[in-house]
């Protein structure tokens, strides 16, 4: 039973830690807290759904298309509501975002209406049995995928000229610019990897959940106490936060009481940003 | 001689293994102009920062009136009695010439909330006596006809000057000033050292961190010399003028 | 012509304020125009946190919340008079913003905004599922209205007394602490919190009384609203809602006092209008709120007070009055 929740907890934390990944980046290269990072997740889920559904493409192929469709949205979304405002007050850029956020929101609530599709399971959700532990191969699947995407941002950021010039940009900009580095393309990449890496968060919670309009605002939630439990500047921190938001919801969940699930994950990011502002790995906010 | 107003005693912070003020010993006598003077990065910023209450120092202690200041933060130092300037100017930008003065006069003010929302005799007389009182500075540093006018859109020496008014507000023993002459052109700098001599006139103790040396030489009691964080010199101004460590430490950069 | 205007402008919006039942007691009317009246309060309590000390709460529907369900639940299970209803409402409200406020506005940036937008969770979950104080999803019903002498306030356009005069009193004591002593401190700190220190002010203590205040005021707005649809369910204060109050204080400017209403009344009107476009009204929403922060970043305040100085003709700080709405409005 708890070894089962555990699992259960590192699926969805690590898809938390996804979304947690797209704050991080957004905070540090954009100084914005990003409300539209749910939505980002829904419209992945929803594009998953457009080819692997509706237009019955197999999954293998599905997937890359949906991600290309992400990048885009991301793009677009950057040069019409984000982009405008580099440089304006805090406050404002905040206010964009969440603005941003309802326009989308909307928009998919007016093409694809206000009802829940379902969504097949594409992970098997046959149980597997191993002694009396059941193993649901879909949560292995997203956690895999989860940790593998992290891995792939770390050793991006860290070990590539673009990763790295995405960092340097984020530090100083000044000086970023007097290095010969382009600080608005890279504001502009940094925009459209958050946005595909919540867009995939959203294709592997899919199949958990029914996909709809108004997914993202729950889980876009989910993702910034995940970002503030493991530090708002760190990548690692995000993915730690991820994971034990995930846990704490579903041990919370299963010896507590469900209905708490949600307010023990926000106690739990008060209880951090008081006695740990900075979070649990990062160093000072 | 008496206590000193001001003392410092094996100051010390360090940033990263960088030590900016590295055991830095000194004493301000009540009445002097105190000028702090060093190459750029000799850790004169940081020291002021460090007597304001910016920074907690990693290393010694401050000392002020007798009492041991150096945990204390910056608004209670200020309330103590010491009032300060920003080398890069930092005025309350959309507020009025006059209100940026009435701010510095926070701490001796008493309305409170209550006051505030009944709007009390007691607290339009103070806020009236206290209009009073910044008139009477703003006019001391030559600011007079542009109390309505906002901070942001006065000229950079008027707002230098405000900076020096709104800390004479708060009623200061001690007045740190950074960078007072900095940017302007010459032909403010005699009135400059004017208010600052008429400051001391009042009984104001004022240090000052200039790179001007025409204006440290013509003003100031005494001068601390900081190189790398450390004091390598302390006299009069002719004494500093032929201190040998302190001809090293310009080499080439006399201004 | 131009004094003249200067001494009308305040009698004329008082009349066309209290004037509106005369001209119409359309129910649906009138209700809207009571959550004009109560969203102004909660705009202006959140300027009074962001206009005045530059921090902001992205959960201020959590204070509403509290004070609505305190004033309910008194009146309610306890059969308290109304009156005191109102009180505790924005006495528990400023509570809790000042247990949240002392241990996270000690620290700079965002982490306000941070905590509150959890608390407003954590504060809607709890009325979903403390069912037996809340009565859980279903609300609390049987609300009382109030009764004044003889009057009792349980119709639309009767209760628009009530909450058109709340909102005076409100307005009036934001101005009052603009204009003082403690409102100056506030202002400095959100002009620069650095040189605010440097002038003898406790930051962090002005900024807990910032929120504290704030919060006190979107309670009184929570309570207005319990005794206006005499029914609270935490549908009514779901994170969406206080994501509105922040966009009617944006839209009317961050700072501009009459700002926040017009801002709060526009807001509350236009989707009403927008209901004929269908579902493309939150769309059009949100496409408004990012026009507006991108385009008009002073918000609308800032062409009120245009259009003030040029009708009073102090385009330039003559009066110390004008000069201040000035800049309250180029914040």
């Amino acid at each position: 039973m708890l070894l089962q929740q555990l699992i259960q907890g590192l699926a969805i934390g690590s898809v938390y830690g996804l979304l947690a990944l797209g704050y991080v980046l957004m905070w540090q290269a954009w100084a914005v807290l990003d409300f539209a990072r749910g939505d980002a997740a829904m419209m992945g889920a929803f594009f998953l759904l457009i080819f692997n559904v509706f237009l019955k493409i197999h999954i293998l192929l599905a997937f890359p298309l949906a991600i290309a469709a992400s990048a885009l949205t991301g793009f677009i979304i950057e040069r019409l509501a984000y982009r405008p405002l580099v440089g304006a007050r805090e406050i404002n850029r905040l206010i964009a975002t969440i603005g941003a956020g309802i326009l989308i929101r909307n928009l998919y609530r007016v093409m694809f209406g206000a009802d829940p599709f379902p969504f097949p399971t594409i992970f098997g959700e046959h149980p597997i049995y191993i002694k009396h532990l059941m193993i649901v191969p879909q949560n292995l699947w997203i956690t895999g995928i989860g940790f593998a995407l992290a891995i792939l941002l770390r050793l991006f950021l860290l070990k590539t000229w673009r990763g790295k010039a995405m960092r340097a940009a984020a530090q100083d900009r000044e000086t970023a610019a007097l290095m010969g580095i382009r600080v608005k393309n890279s504001m502009t990449l940094t925009f459209v990897v958050a946005t595909v890496l919540g867009g995939i968060a959203g294709m592997l919670i899919a199949p958990l959940y029914f996909v709809m309009a108004d997914m993202g605002v729950l889980i876009g939630l989910k993702g910034f106490a995940a970002a503030v439990l493991g530090g708002i500047e760190s990548v690692t921190g995000a993915m730690v936060g991820g994971i034990i938001l995930g846990i704490a919801e579903n041990l919370a969940g299963g010896f507590i009481s469900s209905g708490y699930q949600t307010a023990i994950a926000f106690a739990l990011m008060i209880l951090v940003l008081i006695f740990r502002p900075s979070g649990i790995m990062g160093r000072r906010l | 001689m008496g206590t000193p107003l001001l003392k410092t005693q094996s100051l010390s912070i360090s940033f990263g293994g960088v030590h900016a003020v590295d055991k830095v010993d000194m004493e301000v006598e009540k009445g002097q102009v105190f000028a702090i003077i060093g190459p750029n990065g000799a850790g004169k910023t940081t020291f002021f920062n460090l007597v304001s209450g910016y920074y907690f120092p990693t290393g010694g202690t401050v000392t002020f009136k007798g009492e041991d200041i150096t945990r204390l933060k910056a608004y209670e130092r200020t309330r103590r009695g010491i009032g300060r300037t920003f080398q890069n100017i930092m005025l309350f930008r959309e507020l009025s010439v006059l209100d940026n003065a009435m701010v510095g006069l926070h701490s001796r003010l008493k309305s409170n909330l209550i006051g505030a929302f009944l709007r009390t005799r007691a607290t339009r007389e103070e806020e009236e006596r206290g209009r009073e009182e910044v008139r009477e500075l703003l006019h001391f540093v030559g600011l007079d006809g542009h109390e309505d006018n906002l901070a942001k859109n006065l000229p950079y020496g008027m707002q230098k000057r405000l900076e020096i008014a709104r800390a004479l507000a708060t009623r200061p023993e001690l007045l740190l000033l950074d960078e007072p002459a900095a940017g302007l052109p010459t032909q403010e700098l005699s009135s400059l050292v004017e208010i600052i001599q008429k400051i001391r006139d009042r009984g104001i103790t004022v240090i000052l961190i200039e790179h001007k040396m025409d204006v440290v030489m013509s003003i100031s009691d005494r001068i601390m010399v900081l190189n790398f964080g450390e004091k390598i010199a302390e006299g009069t101004p002719e004494e500093v003028r032929h201190n040998q460590a302190v001809i090293e430490a310009y080499l080439g950069k006399e201004e | 012509m131009r004094s003249l205007y200067s001494k009308l402008k305040i009698p004329v919006m008082l009349v066309v304020l209290y004037g509106l039942p005369f001209v119409t007691q359309d129910p649906y009317v009138m209700h809207l125009a009571n959550m004009a009246m109560i969203y102004s309060i909660l705009a202006l309590s959140l300027n009074v946190l962001t206009g005045f000390t530059g921090q902001f709460s992205v959960g201020h529907a959590a204070f509403y919340g509290i004070g609505a369900y305190t004033s309910g639940l008194i009146t309610v299970k306890l059969g308290w008079p109304i009156w005191a209803g109102f009180i505790a409402a924005g006495v528990i409200a400023g509570l809790a913003g000042l247990l949240l406020g002392i241990p996270t506005l000690r620290l700079r940036g965002l982490y306000l905004a941070v905590a509150t937008l959890g608390f407003g969770e954590i504060v809607y979950q709890i009325l979903v599922n403390w069912v037996s104080l809340t009565n859980g999803p279903k609300g609390l019903t049987g609300v009382p209205s109030p009764t004044i002498g003889p009057w009792r306030l349980d119709m639309y356009h009767s209760y628009y007394y009530l909450s058109a005069t709340a909102l005076i009193v409100v307005v009036f004591l934001v101005y009052r602490l603009y204009y003082s002593r403690v409102g100056r401190a506030m202002l400095a700190i959100r002009e620069n919190e650095l040189a605010a220190e440097a002038m003898g002010i406790n930051s962090t203590y002005y900024k807990i009384t910032a929120f504290t205040i704030s919060s006190f005021f979107a309670g009184i707005a929570g309570a207005l609203y319990a005794h206006e649809i005499m029914f609270v369910s935490p549908e009514s204060f779901v994170n969406a809602e206080s994501v509105s109050i922040l966009c009617m204080m944006v839209v009317g400017g961050v700072g501009s006092i009459p700002g926040s209403i017009v801002g709060a009344i526009a807001l509350t009107i236009i989707p009403e209008y927008l209901r004929a476009v269908g579902d493309w009204r939150l769309v059009l929403y949100g496409a408004v709120i990012v026009l507006m922060v991108t385009y008009a970043p002073q918000g609308l305040g800032g062409w009120i007070t245009a259009l003030d100085h040029w009708l009073a003709g102090t385009g330039h700080y003559r009066s110390g009055r004008a000069k201040k709405d000035k800049v309250a409005a180029e914040v």
